[in-house]
């Protein structure tokens, strides 16, 4: 090394070569004494990862659409054995249980607006009125039901219908020559 | 299970006690190492502790990460550094040179003037280099660190830190030149 150089580095030395106070490891000492133990190392990162893709999974298990699997039970209908006049039968217990899925298709088809079934309002207001009149007994149906009494219908009895066999007449055979409009 | 949890619990105090004593190990061989490189940023003697004392506490919560020798010192070195820079430029109130650390009171007055005197000019041309420069040539001149040594704390090649230690002590002989 150049002399200038030791010099120099000498000085840098020099004016580093600071001691800290007697009291400063105590301090420091004191100062850690007061955080919690270090622990051992432990890859938190893949702890979190792991809980992260399980997060992941429940929520998507708890998402999908729950599909109506071949071979699951419809209705569940719980049954009980009644031994009444000491045989053994199964009786329902219980209103059939429909998966969700078909309840929820039922009750959007029951809040679907459907094509009614359009009838005049006059004929409404007849029947209504025919309806209440029959009940409180201002109008007889009986006798007019009697006298347009409908016969049982009796159909005309089927004739046998004969088809002749179709007779098809063979083609006169080719003349042979060319030219003949036949 | 009580047995099970009786092994358990006494792995985890006996993992806990070696993790003390290797801090315990690693603080006796590094305190004065962490206290300079805060000094020389500083020099201030109990600011530097206080700098020091910050950054082992640091490297207590992080030493099940810091358990092998070369890594604690290093990330030890670039914390102090660190945690010295943003005092010095976040504390306003110390602004003057002033406080600047005075030598031991063994010399008589006049000695410990010039002395006085040289260190301030040595230390204002180490502050006036880039901070690259000035912590390779702090870290050289502590503890007597060769060019493996500082490139090992830095984590750096040795070749950058040859490079960057002749380039510190060509800018300080020029500085000191012009200042004599």
């Amino acid at each position: 090394m150049h002399p200038m150089n030791d010099s120099l580095d000498d000085e840098i030395t020099r004016a580093l070569a600071v001691e800290p106070s007697p009291e400063f490891l105590a301090r420091v000492r004191t100062r850690i004494a007061a955080e919690p133990a270090p622990r051992a190392y432990r890859p938190w990162w893949l702890l979190g990862s792991a809980a992260a893709a399980c997060a992941v999974v429940v929520v998507a298990v708890a998402l999908w659409p729950r599909a109506l699997r071949p071979g699951q039970i419809v209705s569940r209908t719980a049954l009980s054995a009644t031994s009444t006049s000491g045989i053994g039968t199964l009786v329902s217990t219980q209103q059939p249980v429909l998966p969700a899925r078909e309840a929820r298709r039922r009750e959007r088809d029951r809040r679907s607006p459907e094509p009614e079934v359009l009838i005049a309002a006059g004929e409404v207001r007849a029947m209504r009125a025919l309806i209440l009149a029959a009940r409180d007994g201002r109008l007889e149906l009986a006798p007019s039901l009697e006298n347009t009494a409908v016969e049982a219908a009796s159909s005309p009895p089927i004739e046998t219908i004969d088809i002749q066999p179709i007779t098809i007449a063979p083609i006169a055979p080719f003349s042979g020559e060319e030219g003949v409009r036949q | 299970m009580h047995e099970y949890t009786d092994r358990l619990a006494g792995s985890f105090v006996a993992v806990n006690a070696d993790l003390e004593r290797e801090f315990e190990a690693r603080l006796v061989e590094s305190s004065t190492l962490a206290f300079r490189i805060a000094f020389s940023v500083l020099r201030h003697v109990q600011d530097a502790e206080e700098v020091a004392q910050e950054a082992f506490v640091k490297a207590y919560r992080a030493f099940s990460q810091l358990r092998d020798r070369d890594r604690f010192r290093a990330w030890l070195v670039r914390m102090t550094w660190r945690l010295a820079i943003d005092r010095q430029r976040n504390d306003r109130r110390r602004i003057s040179r002033e406080r600047m650390y005075e030598p031991a009171p063994t010399f008589d007055g006049v000695v410990a003037a010039i002395e006085r005197e040289r260190a301030a000019r040595l230390w204002r041309a180490i502050d006036a280099l880039p901070e690259k420069l000035r912590l390779v040539i702090v870290l050289a001149n502590i503890e007597g660190h060769d060019v493996a040594g500082v490139a090992r704390l830095l984590a750096l090649p040795p070749g950058t830190v040859k490079s960057r230690l002749y380039l510190a002590r060509q800018r300080l002989k020029e500085r000191l030149e012009c200042t004599r």
